[in-house]
């Protein structure tokens, strides 16, 4: 379907469920529920927290319903309360790791043809970094936002936001180098 | 190991939180709104108890107003009252003093006719040089 004709249904989706019809904001969270779930998992790498922010975030939209006047302005705010959201949620709680929660599917990744060991090192090195420089580079390469979209969805400068990104890629290679070195001694 | 933006592209790829992730946002939706329907029921039985409903103010500033204007005229008459009462209790005073001042007078007139007389009496039977006149007396 061309991305016109899938924002003229979002919007109209978006106007029925502002009247209260279930079944078109059940559409609206479908069509999200990926990138909400994504930028929560990718954040804070737990499954079970990242449902519950996402949860809460489309919860948030049902109620601002009225206020959303677009597809694009649905999707931006979804990414934005998302951001925050995650960003709120480990300035309130000292970080901890949980398990995936039983019973519940793991969530399913489209079409990943690559080195296994790599991505999930990648993961992991990721979520070693600061908040911020983590928020910059999921919105830079999950979202593939550019700096000024970042700099506006977290209120920073752009040349922040550039430098931050150059940053955090080299301070993830480095971690990464040392990480697959250790591997690599663990192994031989 | 060096890596691609492509590489942190696939290692952040978009996950789907499955089928169910809908039908569970909006359950908590259906939840949601039972409780705050349930909690304003709740509040509204609550104002009925202890507090005037909104469609009760009109009649109840009526009353108000009503015991207010009852209240000021019954202020308003029984000072009248009081003014009257003060009012009558001065005139009657007066009347008693002009009474009184009028029978001083009539008394002095009474006593000064006597005196007259005596002396008119005493003055017939004296010698002509020796009559008292009236005007030392």
């Amino acid at each position: 379907m061309p991305d016109g004709q899938q924002e003229d249904l979002m919007t109209a989706s978006l106007e029925q469920a502002a009247q209260g019809d279930a079944a078109a904001f059940a559409a609206i969270v479908s069509a999200h529920q990926a990138m909400v779930f994504s930028v929560a998992w990718h954040y804070l790498q737990d499954r079970s927290l990242a449902e519950d922010v996402a949860q809460e975030v489309f919860l948030e939209l049902y109620q601002n319903l009225t206020a959303i006047k677009s597809a694009s302005h649905l999707t931006y705010w979804l990414r934005r309360v998302s951001v925050h959201r995650c960003i709120d949620l480990t300035r309130r709680r000292t970080h901890r790791r949980e398990q995936a929660m039983d019973g519940l599917p793991e969530p399913a990744a489209q079409n990943v043809i690559a080195d296994p060991v790599l991505m999930a090192r990648l993961r992991e090195t990721l979520d070693a970094l600061p908040e911020k420089q983590r928020m910059v580079i999921i919105l830079r390469y999950q979202e593939d936002l550019g700096p000024a979209e970042i700099a506006e969805l977290l209120r920073m400068p752009v040349n922040t936001v550039k430098s931050t990104l150059h940053r955090s890629l080299d301070d993830l290679r480095r971690k990464l180098a040392r990480k697959l070195g250790d591997l690599r001694y663990a192994i031989f | 190991m060096p890596f691609s933006e492509d590489d942190l592209r696939r290692a952040l790829k978009r996950k789907d939180p499955g089928p169910e992730f809908t039908r569970r946002v909006m359950e908590r939706l259906k939840e949601r709104e039972t409780e705050s329907k349930a909690s304003v029921r709740e509040k509204r039985g609550t104002r009925v108890f202890w507090l005037p409903q909104i469609r009760f103010a009109p009649a109840l500033a009526c009353v108000l107003a009503l015991v207010l204007s009852v209240g000021a005229w019954i202020g308003y008459w029984s000072y009248r009252q009081h003014e009257q009462q003060v009012r009558i209790a001065e005139y009657q005073q007066k009347q008693a003093e002009e009474r009184a001042k009028r029978e001083a007078i009539l008394a002095l007139r009474i006593t000064s006719e006597k005196l007259n007389h005596v002396l008119r009496k005493v003055n017939s039977g004296l010698p002509p040089d020796s009559k008292i006149r009236r005007e030392r007396l």
